[in-house]
């Protein structure tokens, strides 16, 4: 019987990336005659969909959430904070930022107005995010699980709001609360609903992070967290205060895009699950796609968001087969990248003898 | 007994790591009723030889022949099906479970009240009496590695790979260990006896191999003596045996590290320090040597910070910093060099120079970075490559690097020097020993009476978690035979 | 009171639910963080109702059974071959089998409702007690549970002893998805009756969250969900009763399941229940250690 084994491979730096590109772009390939197939479009409209995808300035709408919550978790997985509780944080950051704009008086400062709702937007992600690092750092409960239900609680937090003491008074059919006032309003690009202000922001905090991470003894640290409790304690550094820091910072970033989603998208609070809209999930996968360094996480983003557009692209006839097909290439495309990571990290081994 | 067929060949057997080498074919068998020592340096490849034995690893080239059926083993299974059995260093149990349902996993049967009577039968005759019911979490460590070997002979194995097995068992039941092994083998079992001691493997062995750097560099029948096995073991490097301090007047009067009466707990809620109390003052050498398992680690880790403190005080320079977080301490100056680099020595994610830069308070330069490499002989010398692509003694260097980067005040060490071959053992003892001439309180913890016995200003010895004796300098070599003696019995 | 006891007991949701929950028992018991497990009953569920649609109740129980059984071998070849973080792993399938599932529903379903399977109340209380018994059973009495609760505590140390890891994560993942097939299908076929795009989408997090409540042991799983299937059937009573927003008895299992692991955790409970310890930890064999 042959015998087969798994043993590691160590490829370079510039191999390992050079094989995740070549396996995004063939499972793209094959995403596409899939739904060829599926749909029974021709492959050539297929394409254009495809190539479409990539150049439409709609991107920079999934763009403006997906980044700042993924450099975010790039830093937390980093450090080896499990948080899963991203989606939860982005919808408590839209809470924030609604709140501000909505019920304090600092809602029709102009200027003030977003950037107070930001801040407040983060504050707020952080906040969601503190009990499950606590409740690691003090009782040692595993915080991927604890952030995952959180991400539910936060849902039905929203939920509430928006039916009951929050309701908008104008309001009708699905419970919203009411429009934010102009003035604490971000305003958007011309035609689109995404700003560049936001866009560039986000850029900026991924290379203000990729710095810290990879230029200063705390990121570094935080970065040797990932491999050794005791080595980070033994160079003198708390690791309870770093863990602390990534778990914040993960928690303040998705609080920063929920604040964004609501200033610049919704310009209302809607139901937990709308504003969260599961990107907070994606976002893991995102920074996961971008090795964990938030640089690569830019164009991580960039290619998740077009999968987004793509899927809306595919959405010819009916809707609902135009969701479910989207779901099921994007899940697919996600699902390869796994595999690609397989690929560059081990080998399978078969011998006959 | 050379006419007779081996029960197992191992036939050029390769296995790389990355860009590091563990075996480049090694071959060699086992007859029944053998005890083949395997001796070799850390690092020179006999666990990795081990554990490809027993199917934890696979070969990158090479084969195994069991009973003339070639094969490779691809899982513990496989090897266990064919008789074969390795007993590490570490008892591999399963610490939430009952004995009863240890024993019953690696039988792969369900814990039945035969298995009970069974198994009470087989702990009776190896003189050990352990409820079988009990958590392995509540047992000692002599006794999980006990059952460990029980376990195996239970199923009758026809080869025990003991790797280090016996190293860190207490001296009475280390004989009592052996013994078992030895009876083994007179009743037609084969042993590959995996050591790096070279008389232990000589009171053991019938047959030897010496491994270097992955390579069988010598096969030796009984009766060859130490000389010839050493120089097997380090090819024509230097070896220093022997290096003199030159004792110093001590200057200062106040203590920079104290201990007062201090207790540990282990994992299971055994005091493994018991009521220890020291003093290091600035300039002096400090050892506490002891069998392994004896608290030196817990007394380390628990001055470190990484274990805590159940009563007395700890001081650093006059401050008290019994619960303060190891951070803190070290922050405050003390510097603790864990044994198990992979582990706590180095973050294996970062390249050698994020490692060194997160030992420094300060920024560190280019020319540093360089200058610590060459002075600790670390290869490659590449500082932007990754750590976990070094050896596991390269590895270990890289976390020495903490000590060059300033004058600490106090220096805990414990057993630094494991994973390290004779010449880098030999450095860095001599760091230490400088550090201290420079001023530096330096606690070395140890289990290897010859690596402290010439550098230390003062040497207490540590059994069952007290510290019995302290021997003063001048001349601890003249206190050899005695120091040996309290180590053993207390 | 007895009356109320035997309605939850014998209540089709609650009977899922506990099935969902005890799969999710053998799967994280053998160390594996499940959170494919929302995808996979999202896609059983929409098998169950299309293939009673086309072929029947009982051969839809097979088809249901085995298509629950080959996404939840996909998953384990990510976890176990591929060495994939289960966490990762998890949520990519989860999209991937949501699209699925919405996919197999649209392309099959020929109306939006099927008729509900008929079982009565000492039936439905029989198959989930029956479950329990019998996942403690394999859990603690057999040679084989012996091997996946020992993967689950420390999978390094259960190789050691001669158990082939992958395959005990494997054979647990069968065992645990035959139940969460059998889950689905009740759900779809006598509780539910009706399909439309993502149904049951949500119940695999609430199971995730009920086994974790009860330190992942089945006998204790059983009265915890008993317990949260009370509150949730009776979530329209609550509300008119003393006016309880759905949404803040939506949120209890979420908000209990911390409270309760925060409890064992801050107890000396935690060693007497012993929780598997190495749950979401990629086992690779050849890991270098000092």
């Amino acid at each position: 019987m042959p015998k087969v084994a798994i043993v590691k491979r160590e490829l370079s730096k510039i191999a390992t990336v050079l094989a995740k590109v070549l396996v995004i772009l063939l499972g793209l390939l094959l995403a596409a005659t899939l739904t060829s197939i599926a749909t029974g479009n021709p492959l050539k409209l297929i394409s254009i969909t495809l190539f479409q995808s990539f150049t439409n300035l709609n991107v920079f709408v999934y763009i403006s959430t997906l980044l700042p919550t993924a450099v975010g978790l790039s830093l937390a997985f980093s450090a080896n904070a499990w948080n899963l509780g991203a989606e939860g944080q982005l919808v408590f950051g839209a809470i924030g930022a609604t709140f501000i704009a909505l019920f304090t008086p600092l809602g029709r400062q102009e200027i003030i107005a977003p950037i107070a709702a930001l801040i407040f937007a983060s504050l707020f992600g952080a906040l969601w995010a503190l009990p499950a690092a606590l409740l690691k750092m003090f009782r040692g409960i595993n915080e991927a699980l604890t952030t995952l239900l959180m991400n539910f609680i936060a849902y039905y937090v929203a939920n509430y709001l928006v039916k009951g003491p929050w309701r908008g008074r104008t309001v009708y059919g699905y419970p919203t609360t009411d429009m934010i006032p102009i003035e604490s309003r971000i305003p958007t690009a011309p035609g689109y609903s995404f700003s560049w202000y936001v866009v560039v922001a986000c850029i900026a905090i991924a290379v203000l992070l990729y710095l810290f991470l990879y230029r200063t003894r705390v990121g570094i640290a935080l970065r040797a967290l990932g491999s050794s409790i005791h080595f980070v304690e033994l160079s003198g550094l708390s690791s309870k205060k770093l863990f602390l820091i990534a778990f914040l910072i993960s928690g303040a970033l998705a609080g920063f895009a929920g604040g964004v989603k609501i200033l610049v998208y919704h310009k209302k609070l809607v139901e937990g699950s709308i504003v969260g809209g599961g990107y907070g999930f994606t976002s893991i996968m995102v920074s996961w796609l971008g090795g964990l360094n938030p640089l690569f996480v830019i164009p991580a983003s960039y290619y998740t968001a077009v999968l987004y557009i793509l899927s809306f692209g595919l959405q010819i006839g009916s809707a609902a087969v135009g969701d479910a097909l989207s779901s099921t290439i994007v899940g697919f495309l996600l699902a390869l990248i796994l595999l690609a990571d397989f690929l560059t990290r081990y080998r399978i081994v078969i011998r006959f003898r | 007994m050379m006419m007779r067929k081996p029960f197992i060949e191992v036939v050029e057997i390769y296995k790389k790591f990355g860009d590091v080498t563990a075996l480049n074919g090694v071959s060699l068998e086992i007859y029944p009723g053998e005890i083949l020592a395997v001796l070799g340096e850390n690092g020179s490849g006999k666990s990795t030889l081990a554990k490809i034995l027993y199917g934890l690893y696979f070969p990158d080239k090479g084969y195994i022949k069991v009973d003339d059926v070639v094969t490779v083993f691809s899982s513990p299974a496989e090897a266990k099906n064919r008789g074969i059995f390795l007993v590490s260093q570490r008892p591999q149990l399963i610490d939430d479970m009952s004995v009863l349902e240890n024993v019953a996993l690696f039988l792969n049967i369900s814990p039945s009240r035969d298995l009970k009577k069974k198994l009470e039968v087989t702990l009776r005759d190896l003189g050990m009496a352990i409820d079988v019911d009990r958590g392995v979490y509540t047992l000692s460590y002599t006794e999980k590695q006990f059952i460990d070997l029980a376990k195996a002979l239970i199923t009758q194995p026809r080869l025990l790979i003991v790797d280090e097995a016996a190293t860190y068992l207490p001296r009475e039941l280390k004989l009592k260990f052996l013994d078992i092994i030895k009876k083994f083998a007179t009743r037609g079992g084969s042993v590959m006896y995996i050591t790096h001691k070279i008389l232990e493997a000589i009171e053991m062995g019938d047959r030897f191999i010496v491994l270097r750097k992955g390579n069988v560099v010598g096969v030796f029948e009984k009766g060859v003596d130490v000389t010839t096995i050493r120089r097997a073991m380090f090819g024509s490097e230097e070896y220093l045996t022997t290096f003199k301090r030159s004792p110093k007047k001590i200057t200062h009067e106040s203590f920079a590290l104290s201990v007062e009466n201090l207790i540990v707990f282990d994992e299971h809620g055994k005091p493994s320090v018991n009521d220890v109390s020291l003093n290091v003052r600035s300039g002096e050498l400090i050892s506490i040597v002891g069998i392994a398992g004896n608290g030196q680690k817990e007394l380390g880790e628990a001055i470190a910070g990484l274990r805590k403190a159940a009563r007395g005080r700890i001081m650093l320079n006059g401050n008290e910093i019994t619960h303060a977080p190891a951070s803190e301490r070290i922050k405050k100056g003390l510097i603790y060099v864990p044994e198990d680099p992979f582990r706590e020595g180095v973050a294996m994610g970062l390249t050698v120079a994020e490692n060194v830069k997160l030992f420094s308070q300060s920024k560190v330069s280019r020319e540093l970075l360089d200058a610590l490499i060459k002075k600790l002989d670390v290869n490659p010398s590449n500082p932007f490559i990754n750590v976990a692509k070094l050896s596991g003694g390269n590895i270990q260097k890289v976390s020495l690097a903490r000590l060059l980067l300033t004058t600490p005040k106090v220096v805990v060490a414990y057993s630094p020097t494991r994973m390290l071959d004779e010449r880098s053992k030999t450095l860095t003892l001599s760091i230490l020993q400088r550090l201290a001439e420079s001023g530096s309180a330096v606690l070395l913890l140890s289990e290897d009476i010859e690596e402290v016995l010439h550098i230390s200003t003062r040497l207490g010895v540590m059994v069952s978690g007290k510290i019995v004796r302290f021997f003063e300098t001048p001349d601890l070599e003249s206190y050899r035979e005695d120091i040996e003696k309290v180590m053993v019995h207390a | 009171m007895l009356v109320e006891v035997v309605k939850i007991i014998s209540d089709p949701l609650v009977v899922a639910l506990v099935l969902w929950v005890l799969g999710d028992i053998f799967v994280e018991r053998s160390g594996v963080i499940n959170l494919a497990l929302d995808g996979i009953i999202t896609a059983a569920i929409a098998t169950a109702f299309v293939s009673t649609q086309n072929f029947g109740y009982l051969i839809s129980l097979l088809i249901t059974v085995t298509i629950t059984l080959a996404f939840a071998s996909l998953f384990m070849i990510f976890i176990n071959i591929l060495h994939a973080y289960h966490v990762l792993t998890g949520l990519a399938l989860n999209i991937l089998f949501y699209g699925l599932s919405a996919l197999i529903g649209l392309r099959f379903q020929q109306s939006p409702s099927i008729t509900t399977l008929n079982l009565n109340s000492l039936t439905l209380a029989s198959i989930s007690i029956l479950t329990v018994a019998l996942t403690w059973l394999i859990l603690y009495k057999t040679s084989i549970g012996t091997a996946i609760r020992a993967c689950g505590f420390n999978p390094r140390a259960a190789e050691h002893s001669g158990v082939k890891v992958w395959r005990i994560r494997f054979l647990a993942s069968v065992i645990g998805y035959i139940a969460v097939g059998i889950g689905s299908y009740i759900y779809a076929t006598v509780y539910r009756g009706g399909w439309s795009q993502y149904t049951g989408r949500g119940y695999g997090f609430l199971a995730i969250t009920l086994a974790m409540a009860s330190t992942w042991h089945p006998l204790l799983s059983y009265p915890i969900t008993l317990a949260f299937g009370y509150l949730y059937t009776s979530i329209y009573s609550l509300q008119l009763l003393y006016g309880i927003p759905p949404d803040v008895i939506n949120a209890i299992p979420y908000i209990a399941s911390i409270t309760i692991v925060t409890i064992v955790y801050s107890t000396p409970l935690h060693k007497k229940l012993a929780t598997p310890r190495a749950l979401g930890e990629v086992y690779f064999r050849e890991e270098r250690a000092a």
